[in-house]
């Protein structure tokens, strides 16, 4: 029931923002903060209880029927993925908040969209039914385009609608995976359990589904060649939005390929493993690479996060413990970094300079160093450095990648440039970004240092990389359990 | 304990980061405190270590089970020495860089976290844990450099980073492959397995490019010849005190891994590969003393001057994997007592020049020492701290410098005379070219302009003076501080005799 709580608050939440008239700024953002604390204490509770009761693999079940003529249920339960990412989800949702703190324009629609998005978010993550996971990926769809297309900068319309497209066509083809699961199984229905412990598909039906659903959900996961959603719309949404978007939405890709593709579908999954090790290769040095030539400050910010998705599709591809475990420590660890990172350039640091042009900051390490080191720090972080989540998780993929003795030598190689152009994106930014002068630009403005909500959300989402990176152990004493199953299947297919 | 000692400094940084920073004096006695206490602690711990007792004052605990990932240390004979090196040093580098009031609270901060890395790369015997702060040594250094260097220091401190992390990537891989193959990250245990040859045999085919993977991140670090391409430009754009890191501790951070993580683990390698490696680091010393020669920056003469030296740590190193006959028994291990001795003795001299370097450059505003001369009448306290710290790494008899490199020359002479003798004949080199520059500096007849530079003051000499008197103890009484490490050696040596 506490799992539920989520959806619940966070749909009502909207609901009553969403009428509260727009001039109650202060009851507005206190209202938000209040709703997204209260799912994050939500998600915390499912957190600890899962520790508690350590012996049922799915807990917090609730189960209705719905639409029995389909046999759609309404089916949620939580186990150890979808808690890690359930907190994930309550983490972004109080920093996001923070980081609007200032928004005034239509704030009450803007946090009714807000709350209608992460519910939708909620919903995909707890569904233990495919149906009801569809509908609330189609739900969280929707405020995105409205939230990019009102509050967004830059391209905005071109943005929102380019990004509401790829997640259509995603989910279209995930839909018509979906529903050859639901005939293919012979047991007419949509719950997930039931279809892992009893489902039987054959080999053929495995091969030809699995890239369907792999693709549809790989698309909102930034997969390549279909990522070019991402980096376009990361950047014009508002920074909430962006931390959303980076943080969380393209977590609802890799969850929907982990989940759903490799876990109902093994047989599939290791037939196309191969192949899905290589898009991940690209990802990962395309992503790189492109970052290093961007020249605007938030595009870096959203071709890093492609790179960094590479990580979790490598992990997936690995198929084996080591791997699954690297790429469900590297959702958690990306969507507090990547939210963070778009916090720190799409407010922090825009907000007072007014442009994300890196050719017109002018000496910022002189100017606003405090503001500097917070990014240093975070952009260390996302650069992998041992301490902070980021190494952890890649350092359990690459290990599980190499592990795996179908991949060619050159994964590894190519993944390991893939580390190296990393470091020298990010070194190379921070340098463009604070160490260069043009005077041309606003030479003499003085720069305020960070308010409290900004130090709070930026030492928040700081202290969850943090204790990650040190001790781990946090994530991975939920997630074993929880990944068991799909081993086992795996394992069932793999003879 | 260790853990104490390794995280004090930063938890001084973080209470730096905490005060305001218009609080100088306060930030100041704040890093201070954090070296000192750690020094005292570390201190304390060399009385109670019990050479020949193996690995002591152990800390393990399950870390990331997922991946064999343990939280370990511990102190032995190989690293009690270096973190008597740390603990020594540590509170030279910030009184070092007391005269540094600019953005004084980042600087003294990194400079704790900094500190805290090096305690920590000493004494983490997992490969993970020791990583960690192998990394995090470099990061506060990149910054140091980066923020406080002199004009170049962009390009330095990339340049740096870049080597580095291009070996690290490297290393990284190559311990992985390690894992996947034994399952396990630990130092000891991989130890275990390659005394009984199990490491070959699992590695198969692979061997020697792991064995080069692993070797060739630490190899940065030294470094050695090719990859030193770095380091003088780093050494001499940083701010002294970095300098002082740079060489006085960093350098050894490598010559610490190789006896770590490659000596012991790869002994075949090592062995098969003798003559290459032997040459490399001949070429290293050769070409370090002729670039150290050939330049007038008195820090970049430093610079190579620390890359000639470190090389000979390589060379004693690399010379255990030569053939060995039934009757040069002792050999390695003289051989190998000597580079510990060796790493010891350069640190401690290195970081005293480099600050020496840093006052001079302090009084006269420049580095060039061309413009010197006759200085020796005019600095006479400066001139006498300053030769007694070149005479010890050319290496005069009851100096600290002597008694590391007859060490390493006579073991290494029983095992590769030919490369031995190539290599004493390149001690002259660096002879000449420590003696170009005291004559440069000191001799002849100073010019207006420098005949009314103040000497250097008693405090100041006072900082350092630890260094010297380590410096005569070192060189008077080696055995003393050989005691340490000797039965570990022993061990280690075994491997190389048949």
């Amino acid at each position: 029931m506490v799992a539920l709580l989520t959806v619940i608050l966070s749909f009502l939440g909207a609901a009553v923002i969403g009428f509260i008239p727009s001039k109650n700024i202060r009851l507005i953002r206190s209202l938000a903060l209040f709703i997204a604390l209260g799912t994050f204490a939500a998600a915390m509770e499912c957190y600890f209880q899962y520790l508690d009761r350590s012996g049922e693999i799915f807990q917090q079940m609730v189960d209705l029927t719905w639409i029995p003529a389909i046999g759609a249920t309404f089916k949620i339960g939580v186990d150890g993925l979808s808690i890690s990412l359930i907190v994930l989800t309550g983490i972004i949702a109080v920093c996001g908040v923070l980081f609007s703190w200032t928004l005034e324009d239509r704030a009450n629609q803007f946090f009714a969209y807000y709350f209608a998005l992460i519910g939708g978010v909620f919903g995909v993550f707890l569904s233990l039914d495919l149906f009801l996971l569809f509908v609330f990926y189609e739900i969280a769809i929707v405020p995105k385009y409205f939230i990019i297309a009102i509050w967004g900068s830059g391209e905005k319309a071109y943005a929102a609608m380019k990004l509401v497209l790829f997640s259509f066509v995603g989910s279209a083809v995930a839909l018509l995976g979906i529903i050859a699961l639901y005939f293919g199984s012979g047991l007419e229905t949509f719950d997930l359990i039931r279809l892992m412990a009893e489902g039987e598909f054959s080999s053929q039906f495995q091969l030809v589904v699995f890239p369907l659903l792999f693709i549809g959900f790989g698309i909102l996961a930034g997969m390549w060649p279909f990522h070019t959603w991402a980096p376009t719309g990361h950047v014009a949404a508002p920074t909430a939005a962006s931390m959303l978007l980076a943080g969380v939405v393209m977590k609802l890709g890799a969850y929907g390929c982990l989940r759903v593709a490799i876990g109902l579908l093994p047989e599939g999954a290791i037939y196309w493993a191969p192949i899905v090790a290589w898009i991940a290769v690209i990802n990962i040095v395309y992503g790189a690479l492109i970052a290093l030539v961007q020249k605007d400050f938030k595009y870096v910010i959203g071709y890093s996060s492609v790179s960094h998705m590479g990580f979790v599709l490598l992990g997936l591809a690995t198929l084996n413990e080591v791997g699954l475990m690297g790429a469900s420590l590297q959702m958690f660890s990306h969507g507090i970094i990547g939210a963070l990172l778009f916090a720190i350039v799409g407010t922090v640091i825009y907000s007072r300079t007014h442009t994300r042009q890196l050719s017109h900051f002018h000496n910022l390490m002189q100017r606003m160093p405090g503001i500097c080191w917070v990014f240093i720090v975070a952009g260390l972080a996302s650069m992998g450095l041992p301490g902070f989540s980021g190494f952890v998780s890649e350092l359990h993929v690459l290990i599980g990648a190499w592990k795996q003795d179908q991949f060619s030598i050159w994964i590894i190689i190519l993944t390991g440039f893939g580390i190296l152009a990393t470091f020298t994106y990010t070194l190379v930014k921070i340098h463009e970004a604070f160490f260069r002068s043009s005077p041309a630009h606003n030479p003499n403005e003085v720069y305020t240092t960070m308010t409290i909500p900004e130090k709070l959300g930026c030492g928040i989402l700081l202290l969850f990389a943090l204790g990650i990176g040190i001790y781990p152990n946090l994530l991975t004493v939920i997630l074993e359990p929880s990944l068991m199953p799909i081993l086992e299947a795996l394992s069932t297919a793999a003879k | 304990m260790i853990s104490i000692i390794t995280f004090f400094p930063l938890l001084a940084a973080l209470a730096i980061a905490l005060t305001p920073g218009n609080n100088k004096g306060f930030i100041k006695f704040i890093a201070l405190l954090g070296a000192l206490a750690s020094s005292v602690l570390a201190l304390s711990l060399a009385f109670q270590f019990v050479p020949g007792d193996g690995l002591q004052f152990v800390q393990k605990y399950a870390w990331i089970p997922s991946i064999g990932v343990d939280y370990f240390v511990g102190i032995d004979g190989l690293n009690m020495l270096l973190v008597i090196l740390v603990a020594i040093l540590s509170p030279i580098f910030v009184l070092a860089s007391w005269k540094i009031d600019e953005k004084a609270k980042t600087y003294f901060s990194l400079l704790s976290i900094q500190t805290t890395a090096l305690y920590g790369a000493f004494t983490a015997l997992n490969f993970f844990h020791w990583f960690i702060f192998w990394e995090a040594a470099l990061v506060p250094a990149f910054f140091l450099i980066k923020l406080y260097g002199g004009d170049g220091r962009h390009k330095a401190a990339i340049n740096f980073f870049v080597f580095t992390v291009l070996g690290s990537v490297a290393m990284l891989l190559g311990v992985v492959f390690l894992y996947l193959k034994t399952g396990t990250f630990d130092f000891i245990e991989l130890r275990h397995l390659a005394s009984q040859g199990l490491i070959q045999v699992k590695l198969g085919g692979l061997y020697p490019a792991i064995f080069f993977a692993v070797a060739l991140g630490l190899w940065v670090k030294v470094p050695l010849f090719p990859l030193h391409m770095w380091q003088a430009p780093a050494y001499a754009e940083a701010p002294v005190p970095i300098s002082m890191i740079l060489t006085g501790i960093m350098s050894k951070m490598g010559v610490y891994g190789f006896l770590r993580l490659v000596v012991p683990v790869f002994p075949e390698a090592i062995r098969e590969f003798s003559e290459l490696l032997l040459t490399l680091a001949l070429v290293t010393i050769i070409w370090g003393a002729f670039l150290a020669l050939r330049h007038t920056d008195i820090k970049r003469v430093l610079a190579y001057s620390s890359l000639n030296h470190v090389a000979y740590c390589m060379f004693g190193l690399f010379a255990v994997g030569a053939a060995v006959g039934p009757d040069k028994i002792n050999a390695p291990a003289i051989a190998m007592q000597g580079v510990i001795l060796q790493m010891f003795a350069h640190g401690i001299g290195a970081a005293g020049l480099f600050y020496l370097a840093g006052k001079l450059e302090d009084v006269s505003g420049t580095r060039d020492i061309r413009e010197f001369g006759g200085l020796g009448a005019v600095m006479p306290r400066y001139a006498f701290v300053f030769c007694f710290l070149v005479f010890s790494s050319l290496g005069l008899p009851f100096l600290a410098g002597f008694a590391a490199e007859i060490l390493i020359f006579s073991g290494a002479f029983a095992l590769a005379p030919f490369h031995t003798v190539c290599a004493l004949l390149a001690l002259l080199a660096t002879a000449v070219f420590l003696l170009t520059i005291i004559q440069r500096i000191f001799t002849g007849t100073a010019d207006d302009a420098k005949r009314t530079l103040p000497d250097i003051s008693y405090r100041d000499v006072l900082y350092i003076s630890p260094l010297l008197v380590l410096t005569v103890w070192v060189g008077v009484s080696p055995s003393t501080w050989l005691a340490f490490s000797d039965p570990f050696i022993q061990t280690l040596s075994s491997f190389f005799t048949p």
